[in-house]
This record gives C-alpha cells, structure tokens and sequence, in this order.
C-alpha cells in the first residue's frame, strides 16, 4: 500500500522534472530562419526553392505563361467553362488574385536573403568565384521578378515614357511591417537592367542540367529587358553580341529536323537544350499536376486552350514551315478545333504532366535582336537584324526567306508569332510595340468575337489587389492604382 | 511531495470553508417527509439518490450518509427513487412521514449527472451552465455519429454545415463563434479525457468531406452527453476548453444479475429535402437559346431574323438534344441508401467489480455513387474496488471502413458534377452502353466512369484505453492517478486504373496515406471531500500532461502493370514517398474547490495553470479561473408565501477565464521549408513569417441563470451569458512586398452573448398515460468588438468581417429587385457619404442599375437569431410516441453556385428552376432578371439577390415504439423487448426550398441532410 503512494509520488515527480524541455517542438520539415543559410549547399538550395516557387502553376508553371497568350489573338480558352476566361474576355474583376502580384515579391525576399547572406559573410565555405555565382544568380532572378511584376502591372513604356506606376522595388529582405510603395515603370527598368548588369559578370557560363539561368541567360534576359523599355540600340547590341559569342558554344539553333522532336513528349525532359537559356523543368514526380500549363492544352487533358483560327490559317500559309508541327487539329466533345501540341502528352489519347516550359530560347534572343534593328534609328544595323530574322525564317523551311524589302516591324512580330506561339509572348509584343488586340470569327466564343481594343485600353494590364491599399495606406494616397481599377 | 501538498491543503479548505460557513444563516425547513436511501445488496447508505415527487418535476437529493428530506403538498401520493447504477423504486405515502427505501443495482442508469473530469455533479448542484442529454432519448434514430444526433436538443449549440455522407464531418460550435483563427470547435472528451477529434482524412479529395473522428464511436457505447457552456466548466479544460467541452460518459456496469441485451435496426435513406433543382433538357435548352437571342438583339444590335440565325449556329454547342435523349444524370449518379445498426451489450458485477461491454456493427450504403460506410466496435469498462484501492479501466476499439465521395467542386465527386456542370444535354453512356466521357464542361469527367475505374477506402482503427489507479489515503483524501492512450491508424487508399481519367496518363496511380494519430495523456489528482455538519466540503488539485504526435506518411506508385490488384507492389514507378512527424504538448496545473451549505448554497472556485508547445517559452504559461455560486431560494422562509405555486427556486451565477491556442502547432517560429524540391534538387524557401510574442487567446465568460420549477411540473431554466474572447489569434494581413501574406498575432475582440431556455414539463401523468414536453429555445448574438490594428474589415469570401458587426455578416452589393420595363437587375447605390459638419456616415439609396455602380454593403447575419427544439412524448399503456422538432428563425444563407441562377454569364452549366420566373417581357413583376446569354448585370453571388433566409421548421424525428407486456415476456424468459419505427427529417416547412436551410454561410454544394425512414428491435434478458 505505501509502495504505491511511493509509485505514485516517483510518477508525478518525474512528470515535473523531466519537462523543462518537454514543451519545446520544432516543426518537422522546416528550418528556422535564423539558421537557414549558413553555407553554399544552403544558399544553392536556396536558389531551388526559388525555382520551385517560379515551377508552380500560380507561376511558369501555368499562369504567367498564358497570361502572355491568353489575352491576344493566337490562343483562346476552348469554352467558358475556365478560370482563364476571364482573361481572355479582358474581364479582370475575377482574375487570379494574388499569384501574380505575390509570387514576384515572394521570389525577391528569397533573393534578397541569399544576397544578403553572402553579403554578411555568413557563408565561409566555397571559393569566392562559387559565392559570387550564388550571388549573381540571385540578383538575376530578384531582376527578373521585377521584369514581371512591371510587365504585367505597368503600362508599356510608350504609355508616358515610363512615368506610370510600375513595380515595387524590393532590394533588402523586409521587416513585417515596412511598406514600400510602387515605383514608376521606368525606375523599375532601370533597376532591373543595372542589377542584372551587375550579376552577369558574376555568373558563370556554366549549363545547369535543368537549364537554370546562367551569364549567357541573365544576358539574353537583359536584352528582352532592353526591348521591352525600347533602347532598341542597346537590345540589339547585347542579343547581337550574344548570338556571335554563343556561335562557338554548345548552344545553338535547332535544326530544322531537330524541331519537332524539341517539343515532343520526353520524360527525361532535355530536349530544349541547344537553344535553352532558361527554363521551367518538370519531372514525372515534381510538377504543377493537373494545374500544368500542359495538361491545360492537351486533349486528353483538360483541353482548356486551344489555338485560334486566325494563327491556324496563318501557320498553314505555308505548308512546309516545320512550325505546322506544333498544331493539331482534333475533334474534342463534340467540337473539331485546333490545338497546340508544344506541351504534348506522352500520347494523343495520354495527358502528361511534366512538360518543360521554355522561357528563354536562343531562338528569342534572334528575334529581339531582329526587332531591335527594325525599329533602332541606326540603320546600320538592319543588315545584321535580317540575316537574325531569316535563321529563323530559314530554319522553319529553307525555301522561304524575307527580303529586305519585307523586312518589317510587322514581319518580326508575325515570325515571332510562329515560332514563339504558346511561350507567353504574343500578348506583350502587341502590347509594348502599341498594336491592337482584334479577334473575328473562327472559333472564338460568342462573348470574345468582333474584339477591337487599343493597347492602351485600362484593362490592357492589371489591377493591385484591393486589399493591399489598406495594409498600405500611403500607395492609395499617391494613387497607385491602375487607371480604369478601383481601390475597393 | 504529494503527501506535503495534502499535508497543506487540508487546513486551507478547512479555513475558507469555515469563513464561509460563518457568512451564512441558518434557515428552518419546512416539515417534510424524511427517510434513508439504501443499497439493497450492501445496506449502504446511497449518496446522491435522486428523490422526486411522482407526476412533478421537483424532487431533493439525498446526502453523504443517504438521508433525504423532501416537502409534500397533500395531493401528491407517491415518491420516486433514482440514482445512477440502481432501479427506480416508487413508495407510497400512506400517511408516513419517514420513508426508507433500498434500491437494487440496475443495468441501466438514468439520472442526470454532469462528469466534468474533475469531479461528478448532479445537475441540481452544479453550479455552471450544462446540458445533459440521455442517449437513451436519441437511440432510436439511425445516425451514426453521436454528436451529430444532438443537434436541437441542446440549447447553446448549433451544428454548421456538413454533407450528409454517413462518416462525414459536421461543424460544432458552442455559443458561438469565439476565435478567428484558434479553433472555435468544443473539445471532446471521453469518460474524462480529451480525445481526438480531427478530420481523418489525409487525402485532399475526401478532405473536401472530412472523416469525422466522432463516428468512429458508437452512439450505443454512450450513457449520456454533457455540454459544458460557461466559464466554471470550461476553464478547468484551460487552453482547450475555451469553446466548450462535450463530454461523453460511456455505459458502466451495475451490481446485480447479468443483463444482455440486443439492439438491432435498419433504414432507408433519402435526400431530405429537393436538392438544388435544375431545369430538364428541353427547358433548359429554350433559356439558353432565349439568352442567345436576347445577347444578338440587346447586346449585338442585330435583328431578331438575324439573331435567330446566330442563336441556331450556337445552340448546340451548348444544349444540344443527344442522340438518344436527354440524360437524367440525377438519377443515374443518385440512389437510395441503406442503413443498418447491430448492438449486442452486456452489463452486470458485484459488490467490488463491475463491468459493461459491447460489440457493435454498422452498415451504411450512401446515397450517391460507391459511397459508403461500415464500422465495428467494442467497448469494454470495468471497475472494482479492493480495500482502499479502487480501479478503473475502459477500453474501445473501433475499425471504420469508409468510401466518402468528394464534395466541394470535384469533377469526381457526386453532386457536384450532377448538381452544377453535367447538363441533361451531355449523354451518360455511348451507343454501346460504356459510360461516355470528354464533356465540354466538368473537366470532361463522367463521375459514373471515374467512380467504377477508381478504387477508393479510408480506413481507420481507433483505440481508445483507460486505466486508472485510486487510493483512499485518510478519510477525506484520495489520489488517483489515470493514464489514457489513444492511438489512431488511418489507411486511405486511391486506386485510380488505367481507364479513369486520372489515372490514364500514368497507366494507373496508386496513392497510399497511412497516417497515425498518438495521444498520451497522464493525470494525477489528489482530491478531498469532508462534511462539518452543514458544511460540506470538497476540492482536488490535478497534475496534467499531454502529447500528442501525428505521424504522417505518403507514397505514391504509377505504372501497374496488373491492376487486377491494385497493390501499390504491384507498380513500377515509385513518384513520391513522404514522412514527417507533427508533436503538440501541453502540461496543467488544474485547482478545484466546491462548497456546499446545507444543500442551499453552492460555491465553487477553478484555477487552471496552463502552458503549451505551441507558444514560445517566453509567454507559454497561462493562468485561467473562475468563480461560481448558486442558491435554492426556495426553502428560504420569505419564500413561503409562495410555496403554493413556487415549488422550488434556484438562483446561479459564474464568473471567469479561459484561453485558447492557435491551430498551427508552430506559429511563433520564422521557418524556412525544407521540404520543398525542384526536380531532384533539394530546396529551402523561407515560407513562414514567425511572432514570439504570439500568446493565448483569452475568454472571459459570464453565465446567470435561474432555474425555477411552478406548479411542480414545470421546470423552467434560463441561463443569460456573455461570452468575450481577447487577444484573438488572427493571422494579421501583410502587405505582399514582404513575400508574405500574414502573420500571426494577438488581436481583437469578439463577443457573444445570449440567452438560453429550458422547458421540461410533465404535462399528464395518469396510471396509463404520460405526456412529457422539453422546449429548448436560444439566441446568440455576435459582434466583433475590435479586429485589426487599424480597424479595417477582414474579407473572406463573401462574408465581412468588420467590427461592430457580427462574424458571419455577408458583404454584398444590396439588389433593388428587377426593372419592370427592361428586365434589368436593379440595386442600391449604397455609397458612403460623410457629412462634412457631423463626421456622421450614411449611404446613398439611389436605384441604380449594373452591379458595377453599386457599393457593397454588409449584409444581413448568417447565423440564426433564434434556434431550438420541442420533443412531445406520450406512452399509454405499451405504446410510445415521440416527436421531435427543431427551427431556426432570422439566419441566412449565401448561395455560391451562382452559375445556376446567373443572368446568361455562364451558358455551359446546369439552370435552376428559379430561372422560370425570369423577365421576360415589359411589365413582368419579378425578382429575376432577364436572360441574356453573357450578362453580367446580376452582379452574380455578389449580389443580395444570393442571400436567403434560413427560417424553417422540421419534424427531424418520429419515434413510435410497441412494447411487449410483461406477461408475455415471463413466458418465454425476456425482461424487456420493444419494436420501433422511426423517421429522421421527415417534413421540413420553409420559404427557401433550393436547399438545405439548416446551412450557414455560404453554401456551395453537398450531399443535404437525409430522410431516413426505420425500423428497429431492442431485446434484453
């Protein structure tokens, strides 16, 4: 009996003593920030999670892409049953929320914490050449998210020559409650452009096996930068010098017989790689699912977007462009339609999963400096911006090439069409180089047919999220939304 | 250690109680009758026998020694005995003035006792706000989860949305909503201690539904359900009970002869009510051809020749005629379901040990598709009593096999599909009879084609163990000490073939969840109880500690190459296996003190010191108490006067504390995920933003009540509460540049407060006839007091939540009814004008038309104003009946399927029947607009067009029960055996019939609640 109060006593008294650390827990598959940086496995990491963020369907992996498409005149939503049809109707109150706004700011913060970890020296291991690597790499991506957030959230440059609003500059990791405010357009070029100047000389040349950005990427995404603010000398000089520099490379145009297979179903997911300076990798067992951009076009999965009538009968003036590979026309529920096959599944009746995205092809990279020489006052450069346009031209099929006389603003822009199609680039071409989004007929819905609208129409780029100008009372007092857009 | 504490303890109770019994005075009672109440078998006196006066409901309690004393008016002939564990006895008078009577141990208990874990009440003395609700009244019904049976007979609690899938989960709140982001669910526990009650399901398809942890117990393993609402009870729970507790009391054994006995029924399942009806092919396709001429003539400016000519290019593409007519997808996806319920128990002990037992089996057949549910369960208690020792031990297994069907917008689920994409226009099966797939809408799914391709359980085995361990040191003090495992294994499978849609890509996918659930708790108590004469005194302090861990496991195979056998061996891809483990303690301090004086006055004070994993060390700790009184004025002698009428009066009241936790078990860290890949390349990203200053959420609650009883038959309970939760965990807003969207934080009030009403009556009680009635009506109100640092409303969905209104308030633009002449929506303007001079707020009331030029508004509160229920029983002779009625009158529901009934936005999906009464030519009086196809002038869901009100009533049970006579049951050796029919939610009265109006919020789709029509049989011997 007193052996028991004894027992009872021994229980009780062990439950006290042995809690001093029975109530602290660590989450299980997390680290804490303080610690989470502490060598350049950690910072590389780091630049993963980066990608991993960007490989989300809220992202690459779906959203930004068909935002480039969606909103112009070589895709379409195949009916109104789809979240992107809004978009596509230029119908914003729905749009994606956050994702877009977000996901930039996101991948900033992130940047900004390995930067600022090489920064503080709080990584001593590896030689100064792979830190400064690490390093770059995140200044070039900080750069990108900025390009995106102030393409898809500020005018064109054209519109005001960059006065408007544009993106928030993020350049340190913020405290919870420091509020930045937007910058214009054309201070966030400036930003982007001088820190990618400042990471490319850091980076090395070096191809990732995913294709991660590199010096040779970070340069080709300058040169679209160059484009888009319209220092057309400057576009041209950087993709000019990149396309000689990379002739003795392995990177290289595909071939015209290597074409089709570039964007045919491959689970091991390289086929990109001559021409890839960045992009999106997928694997059977890391990618965005059913969300994927490509289940969204393939047939036999949920057939969301399909090719308008307007980019099916220009890519089927010439039969023999290999560029006619990229659509198929099948006939789904009922309605016979062309679809876009460069996302393909592993068979017509398989859907797939884990296509890669490319973002930046070398293809691209002739193609702006094409556009950069049309359009520079230097006509010196036109003879070099030609023979840029006919590889591509050539490349599609050798029979065919521009002549001078042809060589157009409009002509680069309807090859950039052809072979950059469902790469997310049509809706910012017409956008930036202040051309009109018109749809007639063909297969587009009821409610989208007889478009006519001018690029500088409001609803051309997005609203901030209402709810930002409570938490951030001071952008609502410089008016920081978008015209056309309310604050609540 | 303990022994010193004792040592302590002892001489501080005597000293408050002596204080206490100082303040009070001494009144004289009435002359009464007076008497001993026995144990038959032991001759012991029986503390706490319950002793009611027949055909009132006014009756005494006897003391610690068993001695009674209760007063009588002259017509009233007849004492009824009770207590837990023993038969009733009824005596008669007979001009006696001392009555003792000795009861035998029974099977079956039935008084009214509230278990709080820390110490057993009768209800009469407890001194805080409690319900309990005897299953025996609710056995009958055929649902097989306990707490959804106790919907409206509990005043204070409201159960919220849940589909109406057997296995399910349903949402409880206890007066109301009390934490934003803190759970705001009750804590459930079980014979004293807290269980788990979770969402099972790992899966996120079946998530959508949630597996109730709850039906993994057997409602027939259930004596009674106790609610705990106020402060007195809550806080002794500390961090957990901030919302409640249920508590659940399973069956015990009696001392006597062994009874079995057999409970056995089975139904038929229904839908309740006519579920979101949808227009038929035909009619359908003349509105989606209307909206396409009225778009080509109003919109297009074409002449209606020629917009005709566009309108019969469209049509088809969006109701078509199929070739062998129009689909009934309603009736292929949808059938009757089937209920089935096998109880087999056994009761019985002796002077020192006593048992209860049971196996039980249920089987359910869903109403929609393969959906399912079978259970088996046992349950075994025991206690015995040797010398000083007493044990105790209860042990309960369960093993749950459920096939739920996703909810939500799942393209595979059941209603969904059926309900919103699949039109009567897209055909079922092909030609050859196979299911036909690849629709323009629904992803392309045929919910019949996945359902017979997909292979789909959820498993669960539950256990449940208690052993406890008491000693008697001295006279008045006892410690006891109980240890509780609780241990949870749930296997989900989802076998999706090469045929389905999912799992074509991937020539089948084989996903397998086998997550664990392990909780520990330990308890210590030592406890005291003395009576000084009138004084009586008792107290415990408890020692508790928690840890709770939630192993999770994932793995994921593709590519079978025989999926005959859907094994996950049986497939070569391995994509994904993932692990981790979740751990959550806690560790309390838990002080309790009642007092009692002469059976008139009650006090009772708790104080509850409370810390948890989840906060940092630096504000882990919590302290929380309360204080509470009542008193029987009845017997008080300036009461007399009205003792003709007044037979007894008892006054209460409580005051106190309690907090709560966030429900993310690491919300105070910054946290960089680890667990994260790109491709084979290991990631960080810094996902969390931390706050170690994150603390409790605190509740402050104040219950007054009174409980009053006339004419000794009617008894009236009234309880008034206010109900303040402080320092509410909120994950606060960031502004996106920081890379976050919020971060958790201490702010914010809300309050509740209402009122709840109880009334029993015994109505007639004549040798073959009783009727008995219980209304039970409450009304809670909700206002957020403070929300945010800067005062500014949270949005969520369709709902505000802004301060000075209440939480479930809809945000909407306010709809002005429809343009007689056009057929156009009309709204309110509702801008906001602020008057210059005053500062004072109003808003614009102009009619306006299109959504766009109206502000939205907050709009009308969700939640009910009033709820309750009535239950009527009559018996005569060998015959019960029962019915059972609940309503809510002023809630409101938001619908958010708002394609069904749009203005023309979306032609593709399924049309309500509403639609009829669309504008159709100038001067039509509606309330419906006028279809034109793509119009988005009804402003969709944001719209108050959307919002309905939830008043209704509903018999949600009949019960009529046949007993055999006793004369027929000697014969073939049964003491008891009675044959039932009962129905579940067999009318319901009310304005809105789309769907179900016992919904809250925003509804979108699921399974409503169902018919039920059974039949049943209980045998004991």
């Amino acid at each position: 009996m007193k052996k028991i109060i004894i027992l009872l006593c021994i229980i009780t008294a062990l439950l006290f003593t042995a809690c001093s650390d029975f109530l602290d827990t660590l989450p299980p598959t997390s680290i804490s920030s303080e610690v989470a940086i502490e060598n350049l496995d950690d910072a590389e990491s780091v630049i993963h999670g980066i990608y991993n963020d960007m490989q989300s369907s809220a992202y690459y992996g779906h959203e930004l892409i068909i935002y480039g498409d969606i909103r112009a005149d070589d895709i379409q939503t195949y009916n109104e049953n789809n979240g992107w049809y809004n978009f596509y109707v230029f119908n914003h109150k729905r749009g994606p929320g956050y994702d877009l706004w977000a996901t930039p700011m996101r991948i900033s913060r992130n940047a900004s914490r390995i930067i600022e970890a090489i920064d503080n020296g709080k990584i001593t291991d590896g030689t100064d050449t792979e830190r400064n690597n690490v390093k770059g790499h995140a200044i070039a991506l900080r750069a990108l998210a900025h390009f995106d957030q102030a393409r898809i959230y500020g005018y064109p440059y054209a519109k005001d020559q960059g006065k408007l609003w544009g993106a928030i500059i993020i350049d340190h990791v913020l405290e919870a409650n420091e509020l930045p405010v937007r910058n214009t357009v054309e201070e966030s070029f400036t930003f982007i452009t001088q820190e990618l100047e400042r990471a490319i000389p850091l980076m090395s040349d070096q191809k990732h096996p995913y294709n991660t950005l590199n010096s040779y990427g970070a340069r080709a995404l300058l040169a679209r930068v160059y484009l888009y603010w319209d220092k057309n000398d400057k576009a041209y000089e950087i993709a000019g010098t990149l396309i000689e520099e990379l002739k003795s490379s392995s990177y290289r145009l595909f071939t015209r017989d290597e074409y089709l297979e570039a964007f045919a179903y491959n689970s091991e997911g390289t086929n990109f790689n001559p021409e890839s300076l960045l992009e999106i990798f997928n694997t059977p067992s890391d990618n965005p699912a059913r969300n994927s951009l490509g289940f969204n076009y393939q047939t036999a999965g949920y057939y969301s977007y399909c090719v308008t009538k307007d980019f099916h009968d220009l890519i089927r003036t010439d039969p023999d462009d290999i560029r006619n590979g990229m659509v198929k026309v099948a006939t789904v529920a009922q309605n016979e339609r062309p679809f876009l096959i460069k996302y393909p599944g592993s068979a017509d009746n398989v859907a797939a999963f884990d296509n890669n995205y490319p973002l930046i092809r070398l293809s691209e990279v002739y193609l702006i400096a094409a556009e950069a020489a049309i359009k520079s006052s230097n006509a010196s450069l036109k003879t070099k911006g030609l023979e840029y346009l006919n590889a591509i031209v050539q490349r599609a099929n050798p029979n065919k090439s521009v002549s001078n006389a042809e060589y157009t603003l409009d002509r680069v822009l309807e090859e950039r069409r052809k072979e950059l199609v469902g790469e997310g680039h049509r809706f910012f071409d017409l956008l930036r180089n202040g051309k009109k989004f018109q749809r007639t007929g063909g297969y587009h819905l009821p409610n989208a047919t007889g478009f006519d609208i001018s690029w500088d129409y409001d609803f051309s780029i997005l609203g901030v999220p209402y709810n930002e100008f409570i938490l951030n009372p001071m952008m609502k007092q410089l008016g920081q939304q978008n015209p056309g857009y309310t604050y609540e | 250690m303990k022994l010193q504490t004792q040592k302590k303890l002892v001489p501080i109770l005597c000293f408050i109680s002596l204080l206490l019994g100082l303040s009070m005075q001494q009144v004289m009672a009435q002359s009464t009758i007076t008497g001993k109440v026995t144990d038959t078998s032991t001759g012991e006196p029986i503390p706490f026998a319950s002793v009611v006066i027949k055909g009132t409901t006014i009756g005494v309690n006897t003391d610690e020694n068993g001695m009674y004393s209760i007063p009588m008016l002259a017509n009233e002939t007849t004492l009824r005995f009770s207590s837990v564990g023993y038969e009733n006895r009824e005596e008669e008078i007979n001009g006696r003035t001392i009555i003792n009577v000795a009861l035998k141990i029974a099977a079956e208990t039935l008084e009214e006792v509230v278990v709080t874990g820390y110490g057993n009440f009768r209800k009469s003395t407890y001194t805080g706000a409690a319900t309990v609700v005897s299953m025996k009244k609710l056995h009958d019904s055929p649902v097989v989860s306990a707490t959804k049976m106790l919907e409206s007979h509990v005043p204070g609690l409201s159960l919220l949305a849940g589909s109406g899938q057997a296995g399910a989960t349903s949402t409880l709140r206890i007066r109301g909503q009390g934490s934003v982001n803190a759970s705001s669910a009750p804590l459930i526990v079980l014979d004293g201690v807290p269980i788990l009650n979770v969402n099972f399901s790992s899966d996120g398809n079946v998530s959508s539904v949630g597996m109730d942890a709850m039906s993994a117990i057997n409602p027939n393993d259930i004596e009674s359900i106790t609610v705990l609402k106020d402060a007195t009870s809550t806080s002794l729970y500390g961090a957990r009970g901030s919302n409640g507790v249920i508590l659940i009391t399973t069956k015990k054994g009696g001392e006597g002869k062994t009874n079995f006995s057999f409970r056995a029924n089975t139904s038929i399942d229904n839908f309740a009510v006519d579920y979101r009806p949808t227009m038929g092919g035909e009619e359908r396709r003349e509105l989606i051809y209307e909206g396409f001429l009225n778009y080509y003539t109003d919109v297009k400016n074409l002449s209606e020749a020629d917009a005709r000519v566009e309108a019969d290019k469209l049509i088809d593409n969006y109701a078509k005629v199929p070739e062998g007519g129009y689909s009934d997808w309603r009736d292929a996806v949808l059938k009757k379901g089937h209920t089935s319920n096998l109880d087999l128990s056994i009761n019985g002990g002796n002077k020192n040990t006593k048992f209860s037992a049971s196996l039980g089996y249920s089987n359910n057949k869903g109403v929609s598709l393969s959906s399912a549910f079978k259970r088996y369960t046992g349950r075994m208690n025991m206690n015995h009593i040797f010398k000083k020792f007493d044990f105790n031990m209860m042990f309960m297994f369960s093993y749950a096999d459920t096939r739920l069907i996703p909810e939500d917008t799942y393209y595979a689920g059941a209603i969904y599909p059926i309900v919103a994409n699949l039109t009567p226009s897209q055909p079922i099966y092909n030609a050859d009879g196979s299911y036909a797939v690849g629709f323009p809408t629904n992803g392309g799914y045929n919910p019949l084609h996945e359902d017979a391709n997909t292979i789909a359980y959820s498993k669960v085995g539950r256990l449940i163990g208690n052993v406890g361990v008491g000693y008697k040191i001295i006279e008045p003090v006892h410690i006891s000490s109980t240890l509780n495992v609780e241990y949870n294994n749930v296997r989900e499978f989802r076998f999706w073939n090469p045929n389905s849609n999912d799992g074509r890509t991937k020539n089948g996918v084989g996903q397998l969840y086998t997550p664990n659930y392990m909780q520990l708790t330990s308890k210590t108590t030592m406890s005291y109880q003395q009576n000084f004469g009138k004084h009586q005194l008792n107290g415990s302090v408890t020692f508790e500690a928690r840890d709770y861990e939630y192993n999770y496991s994932y793995s994921r195979k593709e590519n079978y190459g025989y999926w005959g056998n859907p094994a996950q061996s049986n497939a070569t891809e391995p994509v994904s296996i993932s692990g981790y483990t979740d751990i959550d303690r806690a560790m309390s301090w838990i002080g309790v003190m009642n007092y009692n004086y002469n059976n008139r006055f009650y006090l009772s004070g708790t104080f509850n010191s409370n810390s948890s994993s989840r906060l940092s060390s630096e504000s882990r700790w919590g302290n929380f108490w309360s204080l509470s009184g009542s008193w029987q004025m009845a017997n008080e002698s300036f009461m007399k006067p009205l003792s003709h009428w007044l037979t007894s009066m008892r006054l209460k009241a409580s005051y106190g504390s309690n907090g709560n936790l966030p429900d993310g078990w690491y919300a105070y860290h910054s946290l960089f995920a680890a667990s994260g890949q790109y491709g084979s390349y290991p990631s960080l990203y810094e996902n969390t933003l931390g706050n170690n200053k994150l603390t409790w959420e605190k509740g402050i609650v104040t219950n007054i009540g009174i409980d009053v009883t006339f004419l000794r038959r009617i008894n009236l309970e009234v309880d008034f509460y206010q109900r303040d939760t402080k320092d509410l965990l909120i994950q606060r807003s960031l502004f996106r540049a920081t890379g976050f969207s919020s971060v958790w934080d201490n702010i914010g009030h809300i309050r509740n407060s209402g009122i709840e009403v109880t009334v029993n009556s015994v109505n007639i009680d004549k040798k073959d006839f009783r009727w008995t009635s219980n209304l039970n009506i409450y009304h809670n109100k909700n206002k957020i007091i403070k929300l945010n640092t800067d005062g500014s409303p949270i949005y969520d969905g369709r709902m505000i939540r802004a301060e000075g209104e209440a939480w479930s308030t809809f945000y909407v633009r306010e709809f002005a009814g429809v343009d007689v002449d056009n057929g156009d929506p009309l709204y309110y303007s509702n801008e906001e004008i602020i008057d210059q001079q005053t500062g004072k707020i109003s808003r614009s009331r102009e009619i306006v038309s299109g959504a766009a030029n109206a502000t939205p508004i907050a709009y009308k509160n969700a939640e009910p104003t009033i709820r309750g229920g009535l239950t009527n029983t009559f018996t005569y002779k060998f015959i019960d009946l029962s019915f059972h009625l609940s309503f809510h009158l002023g809630g409101h529901t938001l619908d958010n399927r708002w394609e069904l009934m749009d203005d023309g936005y979306t032609p593709n999906s399924n049309k309500s029947i509403e639609l009829r009464k669309r504008w159709k030519k100038p001067g039509d009086v509606t309330d419906v607009p006028k279809y034109v196809a793509y119009s988005e002038k009804g402003g969709w869901y944001t719209t108050s067009y959307k919002v309905h009100s939830t008043n209704h009533l509903r018999l949600k049970n009949l019960t009529i029960g046949l007993r055999a006579p006793d004369k027929w049951l000697k014969v073939v050796g049964i003491s008891s055996a009675r044959i039932y029919f009962s129905g579940q939610n067999l009318l319901t009265w009310t304005g809105f019939k789309l769907y179900d109006p016992e919904l809250w919020g925003s509804h979108g789709v699921s399974i409503p609640p169902l018919k039920s029509y059974s039949f049943g049989i209980d045998i004991s011997f």
